[in-house]
């Protein structure tokens, strides 16, 4: 089996294809530590203050300041981007698509503030300071793209980036079996090893390529955070994050995260049953087929199905719904206890014994799969009729 | 010796073989002929025991065919095209548990005997077909197999080709080897083969060993001639058109020369050739043994 499982990584990791992706890869994650620099530079900073209509009657004024970053002008557009919109609607509030800068905002305020001195002196009323002040202090910056998400959202996250790359792996390791059975390799194989073997290492190759890329990508998360800690020692992204974080309403930390040992240990027990389980099941129904052709016909369907049922668990993904009876069956179930129960654990809403009890019942439809699936696999290796 | 006694196989309701029993000799190459779909590769299967037959029995001198025993050469490419030829080689060896050492050594003289030593390390997909025949070929004789199953061998290969895995089959007959070929191309089985059995619809119809045909009396004369030619004699038992000439099957030797002789005078006649009686011819004109 080992000599089976070196081969298929070597074919796997030493191949033009995986090099391209690898370097996207890295590509993408040093680039996630320069967000900030990027976005910058994609975006470009504000340099318009939308009036609306609710200023009317103040806009000669307003258009009337000369700063040397932003300007005012009268518009009924969206923000977008590179503007903001001044309005008022008893209260002063500036929206806009990102957070803008402490000197704008002071900015803003102070050109407010001397509109508004000079409409109350204009209609002879006594205005004193500490009243501009006080109305000044008023003026908020609103991000107009504010969500709800909370700290669970991450988690979600990070998930789905693990269930995704699962459904890609099992699927190239599945596209290998029906490989090798489209081009009769598999009966050469299988003068060499017993049908077993060759499934079981069907099954190590594409756990071990998991990992292996994982491993990769904790690499290039590494080089990532040496390039920016080299490059300013993390500020500019530490700033850039907590003013994000902070403009769309989200703790700079998943408020309720309960990271114990045990709940990380049984998190990736039940994520590593639920790969191989997956996994398991694509390879007995790729030993079903008998050509990439069909291969391709089935896979349709089969994402579909794998995909509708990640969406179903999203749906129920907020942690109060996973308190439900239907989110306490979900955690339970061997596959979507791999996406839901870890969820539960790490946020304190399902207590330990919970997540024991979520693998047994993983494992033993792991090894349910396994047993019953094997005969099935072991048929369909060498039957070629088409379907 | 294999011996398969009395074997039957069915998926579902389709048999595909019925009590089929046969004998392949050490030093010999036998000839497993028959059309698509007769039961050949199925038959190659139980061999290999890759599938269990529903009756009857397979060994190998008397005792089940172990898998290292047997080398297989299916008739698709079945190569990892991705791989080198190198990669391909010890893929398989070492699957087969060949020492390291031996499996070197192996490799270096199977690829010299097969003129692929300056491929050894290059990517199979830029191989032709023909080379990429003679590695799979390689790779089925590296852990010197007991059993060879060649199945197809010569299929889409040009001449040049055929020649060098013909030598290197009658290489390993020389050494001893059980050989099994298919051919769903009579012509194509030729004089490589010791025994010839024919598959129709599952069932053995026919077993002609070469000592058989070269004793028999009857001889084949090959005519090519204009349009509209035509023999006739008392001592012709058959004809067949092939591609380009006309295959007539004679009674004897004797009469073949006298029609030989006949058609040297003949205008219309562009060539003419006498030869044993082959299989193909065998099986063309249904005289079977």
């Amino acid at each position: 089996m080992r000599t089976l499982v070196a081969f298929a990584l070597r074919r796997r990791f030493c191949s033009m294809l995986t090099a391209v992706f690898n370097l996207l890869v890295a590509a993408a994650i040093v680039a996630l530590f320069f967000l900030d620099v990027l976005a910058h530079a994609a975006a470009g900073p504000v340099t318009a203050v939308y009036l609306d209509d609710t200023t009317r009657g103040m806009h000669e004024r307003f258009e009337s300041f000369v700063h040397d970053d932003f300007h005012y002008e009268v518009s009924s557009r969206p923000c977008g981007d590179t503007a903001a919109i001044l309005h008022f609607d008893g209260g002063w509030t500036v929206y806009s698509a990102k957070a803008l800068d402490q000197g704008m905002m002071d900015q803003i305020r102070a050109d407010v503030g001397q509109v508004i001195a000079e409409r109350y002196l204009a209609y002879g009323d006594a205005v004193t300071d500490s009243f501009i002040n006080d109305y000044r202090r008023e003026i908020a910056n609103q991000v107009v793209q504010q969500t709800d998400q909370g700290g669970d959202a991450y988690l979600w996250i990070i998930e789905s980036v693990v269930y995704f790359m699962i459904l890609g792996y099992g699927s190239a390791i599945a596209s290998d079996v029906v490989y090798e059975k489209a081009t009769h390799m598999l009966e050469v194989l299988l003068t060499a090893v017993d049908a077993e073997t060759h499934f079981r290492a069907k099954v190590v190759t594409g756990y071990m390529s998991l990992a292996i890329q994982g491993g990769l990508g904790a690499v290039y998360v590494l080089v990532g955070f040496l390039l920016r800690y080299r490059y300013d020692r993390l500020a500019g992204l530490i700033a850039y994050g907590r003013q994000t974080l902070a403009a769309y309403g989200c703790a700079a930390v998943p408020t309720g995260l309960a990271v114990g040992w045990p709940a990380v240990v049984l998190s990736a027990a039940l994520i590593g049953t639920g790969v191989l389980t997956i996994q398991v099941i694509m390879l007995i129904i790729a030993s079903q087929l008998s050509s990439p052709e069909d291969a391709s016909g089935l896979q349709g369907p089969f994402y579909v199905a794998l995909l509708l049922g990640y969406y179903a668990l999203m749906y129920y993904g907020e942690v109060a719904d996973m308190q439900t009876p239907a989110g306490l069956v979900l955690s339970q179930l061997p596959i979507s206890s791999m996406l839901v129960m870890p969820v539960r654990l790490l946020l304190a809403a399902a207590p330990w014994w919970q997540g024991v009890t979520a693998l047994a019942m993983a494992l033993a439809g792991l090894k349910a799969v396994t047993v019953l699936g094997m005969p099935f696999y072991q048929r369909g290796i060498l039957d070629y009729r088409i379907r | 010796m294999l011996e398969v006694d009395d074997v039957s196989k069915s998926f579902g309701d389709h048999a595909v073989l019925r009590k089929v029993s046969f004998k392949a000799s050490e030093g010999r190459v036998t000839a497993l002929l028959g059309a698509n779909g007769c039961g050949k590769t199925t038959t190659f299967r139980l061999i290999m025991g890759l599938l269990a037959p529903d009756e009857g029995t397979i060994t190998n001198g008397g005792v089940p065919v172990a898998r290292r025993q047997v080398g297989y050469m299916p008739e698709q490419r079945s190569l990892f095209v991705d791989c080198t030829v190198d990669a391909q080689l010890k893929l398989l060896g070492r699957l087969r548990g060949m020492p390291e050492d031996l499996l070197e050594m192996r490799i270096g003289q199977w690829l010299a005997a097969l003129g692929l030593t300056a491929a050894r390390y290059r990517p199979i997909r830029i191989l032709s077909k023909g080379s990429q025949q003679k590695v799979q070929l390689a790779a089925a004789v590296l852990h010197d197999p007991t059993l060879l199953i060649l199945d197809e061998p010569f299929n889409g290969l040009d001449q040049d080709s055929v020649q060098a895995l013909a030598a290197v089959i009658e290489r390993l007959k020389e050494k001893g080897r059980i050989i099994i070929m298919s051919f769903h191309q009579y012509a194509m089985a030729g004089p490589l083969a010791d025994d010839y059995l024919l598959l129709e619809q599952g069932r053995l119809t026919a077993a002609v060993t070469r000592q058989q045909l070269d004793a028999d009396p009857r001889r084949i004369l090959a005519v090519r001639a204009a349009a509209g030619f035509q023999l006739h004699d008392d001592s012709i038992i058959a004809s067949r058109q092939t591609e380009d000439e006309v295959r007539y099957t004679v009674a004897d030797r004797q009469a073949a020369g006298r029609l030989m002789g006949r058609l040297h005078d003949d205008r219309d006649v562009q060539a003419v050739s006498l030869g044993p009686l082959s299989i193909a011819d065998v099986i063309a004109s249904g005289a079977r043994s």
